[in-house]
């Protein structure tokens, strides 16, 4: 049987004509850029023939992508495969735009579409897609990303969309990983960066996808990806007094996007604060299991190893009751004993 | 047999913020999120051994503390003293936020401890209304165009032209002595609309309202943030009060509704004896709880009655709580005092409570009047926020439909707005007696051409909203999807006859009154099926009936008008009128303005609908007599070709009266009657009125002429 291919639905749009969306200027770039990760061999992988014919930039005239065009990529890509059948492994979702809240649906990020006007706002639900697909398992794996605002100018009437198939049993076995740029009533930013407008979220998520600490196993999975885009956005800018933060309506599931890398480490510079016969190290993300950090040195008054970035740990004391907590979520960590 | 299996062992995580409404977030030890029932102020879990992060949020910024459970550690208590909680960006400048700055704080005590500018000419005042509008963040401005309103609409103060400030420290700010009552704010524009919400001032209160600026030059004129604080008189805004950051947190608190209460903590409820609007944040969070403790819910709500009255958000937490709690319901004193339309006329401050008088409406069908500014604002509401705001100025009260008036002025006012409303939708179903929403919603499916009537002015945005939530097939924005995929068409359709088309969901979905909601949904059916701009065919048959005077030849003459095209088409809708339906147009006028024809009427009827004469891309009143004129010269000829070989005499002068002036036209006197000469048989029967009928643009058009 043939391995399932990927594939990719990726909008961008700019060109809004409608007040109040006044146009935009990164977002086909944020979804261009991610276009090329998502064909680049190291990175998604994923055949341009899955990618192309899903593809919707805004045209400079702002008459397209209407909510139609959106409704009719979806209807496009369900052809790939008969009602019931897969269509493949792996669907990336990536939408850059305007954005909106309907009414009510803390989970959910609609992208405006050309088409939204003042009095009869036209956005396609980027959670209800992804999970339409999800619920009838017609991918094994489906990931969101939403660059756009998540504020309402107009309170907006949620909606369904009505292409949904009948549900499948293994939908259940279907993992998702759905990243908004922001929090249900925030606003996400575009930054120049490089010269460029870019989105924010969408620049740290491609980021993310190439370089996100990976786990012990030399895997880049969603948990990593989760993690880093969080750092890295508090980093980035405050909006009115407060951080950015990226919202995760689906996360629980660990989708593994790249593997066979070097894991990312940090580097523990313990202190002693009285001497010991030796301590262990105890990984608190699973059941406390001993790790034996390879590479131990032992300067004076303490001891230096690494350990992989983006975990909990326990450092305990061999010998008495002393222990520390720590979370390796930068290069370098200083902590004491 | 199956091998018993040992669960993991579990441990006790407990996380406490220093206050009810601090968000807590809880990570394992791989950085995954904990799945949290509620997640304000307490949160108590029992986890598998390991790692935890505990993240305290105020607003987007949080602090962490770590935490292991293991044997050894069998509970963890995980919590932040009041130095380590986060700051976070509030409108007030309260204590330890990351917007806070003595240059503005300072100021702001000090102007609302001033004395108040005197009332206003036709006001007494007893009431005070501090305003302070601040940019927090370096090198900013202040946007122009805070003023306040009376609920009229009148502007009774303009920030701008009589606030005091400091263009250096960014602030500007008023205090005034107003009547008590209801007022309406309205804040800059932003992309081209103001927008505005309501305030009150109670008799005895400070209402302090602080409006924070966005970052940022290319948003200059966005307040992002509105804090609306009260202190009894004299005390006025006190920036050192510990209550004050608590508000802040409640108010950040019920902006997102993912929050969700912990365990109850009384003081922050008892604190509203001092602080209304903390207690009717902290009421309203409270409700957002599985079980909500009624006893503690009606001594909040009891105790803001007795402190502010019947404000709209007071009375949110007393319906939000009878709807769930039969005792409340059957607590005549209680209910007595919600029962109050004038109070709910005017709508809450806040968003939660206005979803809770929402709900309430759909029981109590008189509690949101019509027409009343709580009526109005639906279909305006401004998004992300949780204040009650609507863009641009308030929509002038939407004209009922004239059955609906007819139904007032024939029934006593005993069943109120609600009664006239089901008795007009009862006199329109008839014996039936369908349900309104369900039936219209099926009606509509069959409508070939309400897509595009709905779009014309004559609906409104709000009735537009609900005949596509009713059938979202003649949602425009699906239009392109539907034309490429017949199969999307199909599952819009049947989705809205799968739906349920029940008022609590119509209502929870579009956030409208009761009465709001079915006077739209009356003004749909009346628009489109009881008094179209273009007669149905009911109606034309009726003409013709009427028009033929019984006979034969003179009815068929003018069935097969309706087979004819005119000059005048709807390019959008590719629909064209037919000679019959422009005849009816022309001497009986529209359904839709009901009364005499009037030519010039008819062309400005058409004219809004977007219909035009030929390629001209207008139509005027004379084109609409030409159109008369050229109809009137084929009748003639039909009726001169027809008469002759069945023995027909035509009377003297007949040609006059074929299609007469409209000022000579007599209802039934269309046509002149036809004469058979003394040789001919006489007619026993009178024309089939039911055989075929008249086919409209939209219908098939393939109804058999009777033969004689």
């Amino acid at each position: 049987m043939a391995t399932l291919e990927d594939y990719a639905l990726v909008v961008g749009i700019d060109d809004y004509k409608n007040p109040p969306y006044g146009p935009l200027l990164g977002a086909k770039r944020d979804a261009t850029d991610f276009i090329t990760w998502l064909k680049d061999p190291a990175g998604g992988n994923v055949p341009e023939k899955n990618i192309d014919p899903f593809t919707k930039l805004s045209d400079e005239d702002g008459s397209e992508p209407d909510l139609s065009d959106m409704i009719e990529l979806l209807m496009l890509l369900r052809k790939r495969a008969p009602k019931g059948k897969k269509i493949g492994r792996r669907l990336y979702l990536f939408f850059s735009g305007h954005g909106v809240s309907p009414k009510g649906e803390l989970d959910e990020a609609g992208l405006v579409t050309v088409d939204a006007q003042d009095s009869l706002d036209a956005f396609l639900p980027g959670k209800q897609s992804a999970d339409q697909l999800t619920e009838t398992a017609r991918f094994d794996e489906v990931l969101l990303f939403m660059d756009c605002c998540r504020v309402s100018h107009l309170l907006l009437d949620p909606f369904k969309i009505p292409i949904n198939e009948k549900s499948d049993a293994a939908a259940q076995n279907v993992k998702r990983f759905y990243a908004f740029a922001t929090g249900y009533g925030n606003t996400a930013r575009e930054k120049e960066h490089g010269g460029v407008m870019r989105g924010i979220f969408s620049r740290i998520l491609i980021d993310g996808l190439k370089s996100a600490p990976t786990n012990a196993q030399g895997q880049r999975t969603t948990t990593q990806l989760r993690t880093y885009l969080q750092t890295e956005m508090a980093k980035e800018t405050t909006l009115d007094g407060e951080k950015l933060v990226p919202k995760f309506p689906a996360a629980d599931d660990e989708i593994v996007l790249a593997e066979g890398l070097a894991p990312k480490m940090s580097v523990v510079h313990l202190t002693l604060t009285q001497p010991t016969a030796g301590v262990e190290v105890l990984d608190g993300g699973n059941n406390f299991t001993p790790v034996q950090p390879s590479d131990v040195t032992t300067p004076p008054g303490g001891m230096r190893f690494t350990l992989p970035m983006g975990k909990g740990y326990v450092i305990r004391d061999m010998n008495s009751a002393r222990m520390t907590i720590i979370k390796t979520d930068q290069e370098e960590i200083h902590e004491s004993l | 047999m199956r091998a018993s299996k040992t669960a993991a062992p579990r441990y006790r995580l407990n996380a406490h913020a220093p206050d009810e409404h601090t968000r807590i977030e809880v990570l394992d030890g791989n950085m995954r999120p904990v799945k949290l029932e509620h997640n304000l102020g307490d949160v108590s879990l029992q986890l598998p051994a390991g790692v935890y992060s505990v993240r305290f949020y105020q607003g987007q910024n949080f602090t962490e503390k770590l935490a292991a459970l293991m044997p050894e550690m069998p509970v963890a208590d995980v919590s932040i003293n009041l130095s380590e909680e986060p700051d976070f960006a509030t409108a007030a400048p309260v204590p330890n936020t990351t917007t806070t700055h003595e240059w503005q704080s300072d100021p702001a005590r000090k102007l609302s401890l001033s004395v108040p500018k005197p009332p206003l000419p036709g006001h007494a005042g007893g009431s005070h209304f501090f305003l302070f509008l601040r940019n927090p963040f370096e090198a900013g401005v202040l946007p122009h165009g805070v003023t306040l309103h009376d609920l009229n609409g009148v502007e009774i103060f303009d920030l701008d032209q009589h606030g005091e400030g400091d263009p250096q420290a960014q602030w500007i700010g008023a205090h005034l002595d107003l009547d008590p009552g209801a007022y309406r704010l309205r804040l800059p524009p932003v992309r081209g609309s103001f927008s505005e919400q309501i305030l009150f001032t109670v008799a005895g209160w400070q209402t302090q309202v602080f409006m924070m600026t966005a970052q940022g030059p290319e948003r200059q004129q966005e307040i992002t943030r509105i804090s609306i604080l009260m202190a009894k008189g004299g005390l006025g805004f006190d920036f050192d009060r510990p209550d004050s950051r608590l508000t802040e947190a409640a108010l950040r608190a019920l902006g997102s509704q993912e929050n969700i209460p912990g365990a109850v903590r009384s003081e922050m409820l008892w604190a509203k004896f001092e602080n209304p609007m903390l207690g009717i944040y902290a009421g309203l969070l409270h409700l957002r709880r599985a079980r909500p403790d009624p006893h503690l819910t009606r001594e909040v709500f009891n105790n803001l009655l007795r402190l502010v009255g019947p404000l709209p958000d007071v009375l949110a937490i007393g319906w939000a709580l009878a709807l769930r709690d039969e005792n409340t319901r059957a607590d005549a004193s209680i209910m007595t005092a919600l029962r109050n339309p004038a109070a709910c006329a005017i709508p809450p401050m806040l968003r939660e409570s206005w979803d809770h008088l929402l709900r309430a409406s759909v029981d109590e069908r008189e509690l949101i009047p019509r027409g009343s500014i709580s009526d109005r604002i639906g279909g305006r509401l401004v998004g992300g926020t949780p204040w009650v705001a609507w863009l641009g100025d308030l929509p002038a009260p939407r004209a009922a439909p004239a059955l609906v008036e007819t139904v007032a002025a024939k029934t006593s006012s005993a069943g109120g707005l609600w009664g006239i409303l089901s008795g007009a939708w009862r006199l329109i179903a008839g014996a039936t007696g369908a349900a309104l929403l369900p039936k219209l919603a099926e009606k509509l499916s069959h409508h070939p051409e309400a897509r595009f009537w709905l779009q014309t002015p004559r609906f409104t945005d709000l009735e537009r909203r609900v005949a596509y939530w009713l059938q979202p097939a003649l949602d425009p924005r699906f239009a392109g999807a539907c034309e490429a995929y017949p199969e999307f068409a199909r599952k819009l359709r049947s989705a809205a006859n799968d739906r349920t088309t029940d008022e609590a969901t119509l209502l929870a979905e579009l956030n409208l009154g009761s009465t709001t909601a079915l006077g739209a949904a009356l003004g749909i059916y009346y628009k489109l099926f009881t008094n179209p701009v273009i007669p149905d065919a009911t109606r034309l048959e009726t003409f013709v009936t009427e028009e033929s005077q019984q006979r034969t030849m003179l009815a068929r003459l003018l069935r097969r008008l309706a087979k004819k095209p005119s000059h005048i088409h709807q390019v959008q809708m590719k629909r064209r009128l037919n000679l019959l339906e422009f005849i009816y147009l022309y001497y009986r006028g529209s359904p839709a303005d009901g009364t005499k024809a009037e030519l010039e009427r008819l062309a400005s009827r058409l004219c809004e609908s977007g219909f035009v004469f030929d390629e001209k891309g207008s139509l005027t009143p004379a084109d609409v007599a030409a159109q008369q004129s050229e109809v009137q010269q084929e009748l003639i000829r039909e009726l001169e070709a027809a008469s002759m070989p069945r023995g027909f005499t035509l009377p003297q002068n007949w040609q006059a009266r074929v299609l007469p002036t409209l000022q000579g036209y007599t209802k039934g006197e269309l046509l002149p009657l036809l004469e058979r000469k003394a040789s001919t048989r006489p007619r026993q029967k009178a024309p089939p009125t039911s055989q075929g009928g008249i086919a409209t643009a939209g219908q098939n058009l393939s109804h058999k002429e009777s033969r004689q």
